[in-house]
């Protein structure tokens, strides 16, 4: 009951910051982002590759993974924010495609992301440093565990400082009605910019802390159903609450970790694994149907017709 | 030049596949603005169900019939009991598109859950026929003929029949075309049915390719919706050129003189498409006012 219980706990934490990433985007500006995914890999790829290939430390190598995560969504949100939300989707997850492709296979760029061979090896150092830290007393599993569901509370704070400033309050006039935030003289462009650079960089920092956990970086990881799931995740918590990422991720990954719980005698491996899926997908349908603001979310704050 | 004739002919066969995928799709988008995730797994169930008819040791051409007409009964059913009341309900696009990357998973992982992940084939690829400046499998011309057909017989019905012309009309505008008494829930189940039947032929046709698999129309999504929206969305020709030009494209980026691994091919098709779209955000054929 243990390891289900700190695995869940865990891969949930992981996926809250990812989703309190995608929360920004489509939560409280609106934005459709399928290629959320990108993100996530450009993060763990530039902490890994900056880690072993160029002996940068622990700390500067997190850094520059969320500032290129960052610098990602800038770049994404160039072609991105100029199309309307049908196309947007689409191009968003093309995006994250392509991202994959390139890592996997990219001339030239395979030389530092060692293409499907993968990187390993960075996450010693991130995993020695819980004795420096007093946190010797718990094994590298709940040391991430403490970390990243720290990590979850730091950017929830900071999230709900910021969505309730000025700052925020645009951001969902954004939202509700476009035009009538231009016509008040704002920026809308820049400010979507805005959403989509601080929405990648936290979804930089969490594809870090998924790094870590799962030890090695390889291109296939960063399927679009990565991107899928952490919607999920959203809209089953529900969007445009500060609490919707974490309580969606918990109950996300608690069913899904659960069916790998599920006796060999009952299901076999690969029957397992494929119900899982019917069952994700089947609960993505449902929520949809039955509850399209999720558990927590608000009918007032959901955004509708996009 | 000899090796680009061969590579432009690969993209006219895989482009071909696609064009009639995505005529489906750009059809039911253009009337219901339902970005359809699951399209791709419309694609691998009619391929499914041919196998079960070839497997009876039925010709392909005999098994294609049920799978076809199975292949619009579930589009039209899904319709029935799922979209058509959702939409009553009043679902925004986003959430109609969340809800089919949720049918998505279901169909494909209930499809691998009856066929298992085994590869099945309609029969043996033959070798390829030499035409001078390329070579193509007899498997490969009947799909870009087959294809070009099917095709065909979507612009004539758009452009001749009664049907599509109030199809084409509700795509246009559909409060004008309601007010001007157009039947939309009858022409929006027929539409269902076109693009059912044309998916489930998109999915034999990429079968005849070689193989047929859980994934395959998942793979060959992305390369549709590629397809559509070069070409711009809800327009049936321009989803015939932009998933030709998508097809081509991506066999060409593998070119000796380009000189990239053929695994970025679907890439560089992608990254095709996003520059497309910043000159024209519409896509080729997409009209403007729609934006």
């Amino acid at each position: 009951m243990i390891p289900y219980i700190e695995s869940v706990v865990l891969t949930a934490g992981i996926f809250a910051l990812m989703a309190q990433g995608l929360n920004v985007h489509w939560g409280f500006t609106g934005l459709l982002n399928f290629g959320h995914v990108a993100f996530f890999a450009v993060g763990a790829y530039t902490m890994g590759i900056l880690n072993t290939q160029f002996g940068v430390g622990l700390l500067p190598s997190f850094l520059a993974a969320m500032v290129a995560a960052t610098l990602l969504g800038v770049i994404v949100a160039l072609p991105a924010i100029r199309l309307r939300t049908d196309y947007l989707a689409i191009v968003t997850v093309t995006i994250g495609e392509i991202f994959r492709l390139v890592l996997k296979s990219g001339p030239g760029v395979t030389e530092l992301t060692r293409g499907p061979r993968g990187i390993r090896g960075y996450s010693n150092e991130f995993f020695f440093l819980r004795e420096d830290i007093g946190l010797g007393f718990l094994d590298p599993d709940q040391y991430l565990l403490v970390l990243v569901w720290a990590t979850v509370a730091i950017v929830g704070v900071l999230l709900w400082l910021l969505i309730k400033s000025p700052w925020g309050r645009v951001l969902k006039g954004i939202r509700e009605d476009e035009d009538a935030v231009r016509a008040l003289g704002k920026n809308v462009t820049a400010y979507k910019m805005q959403s989509f650079a601080l929405g990648a960089g936290i979804a930089g920092l969490a594809g870090v802390f998924f790094a870590m956990d799962i030890g090695s970086l390889a291109p296939d990881t960063y399927l679009p159903i990565i991107t899928f799931y952490c919607w999920t995740c959203l809209m089953l918590g529900g969007a445009a609450s500060h609490w919707g990422p974490i309580v969606g991720g918990l109950v996300f990954w608690g069913i899904f970790n659960g069916t790998l719980y599920i006796p060999n005698e009952i299901l076999s491996g690969a029957e397992a694994a494929y119900l899982r899926q019917i069952g994700v997908g089947a609960l993505i349908m449902a929520i949809m149907i039955f509850r399209p603001q999720g558990i927590l979310g608000s009918k007032e704050e959901m955004v509708l017709d996009k | 030049m000899a090796e680009a004739l061969q590579l432009i002919a690969n993209g006219v066969v895989i482009g071909s596949v696609v064009a009639v995928a995505a005529v489906g799709l750009t059809l039911v988008f253009g009337i219901l603005s339902l970005i359809n995730f699951a399209h791709g797994d419309y694609l691998t169930l009619g391929a499914f169900v041919a196998v079960v008819g070839t497997g009876l040791g039925l010709p392909l051409i005999v098994a294609a019939v049920p799978a076809i007409l199975f292949g619009a009964a579930f589009a039209g059913g899904l319709e029935k009991v799922l979209w058509g009341p959702l939409r009553k309900r009043g679902a925004s696009t986003v959430n109609l598109l969340i809800v089919s990357i949720g049918l998505a998973l279901v169909l494909r992982y209930t499809i691998f859950w009856i066929f298992g992940a085994d590869v099945e084939r309609y029969g043996p690829v033959s070798r390829r026929i030499d035409f001078g400046p390329f070579a193509l499998t007899p498997q490969e011309i009947i799909i870009v003929v087959g294809s070009a057909a099917a095709l065909v017989g979507v612009a004539l019905l758009l452009q001749k029949t009664r049907i599509g012309k109030a199809m084409r009309a509700l795509s246009d505008n559909r409060d004008l075309a309601e007010a001007s008494g157009i039947n939309v829930d009858r022409i929006t189940m027929v539409t269902w049915l076109i693009a059912g039947a044309l998916t489930a032929y998109g999915g034999i046709m990429l079968g005849l390719q070689g193989r047929v698999y859980g994934n395959m129309g998942w793979f060959l999504l992305l390369l549709i919706f590629a397809g559509v929206i070069l070409g711009g969305i809800g327009s049936a020709y321009g989803a015939m050129i932009g998933s030709l030009l998508i097809g081509v494209t991506q066999e060409l980026s593998t070119h000796s003189l380009i000189g990239l691994p053929s695994d970025l091919k679907m890439g560089v098709a992608f990254l095709v498409l996003i520059v497309v779209l910043l000159f024209r955000p519409q896509g080729i054929m997409g009209k403007k006012q729609a934006l």
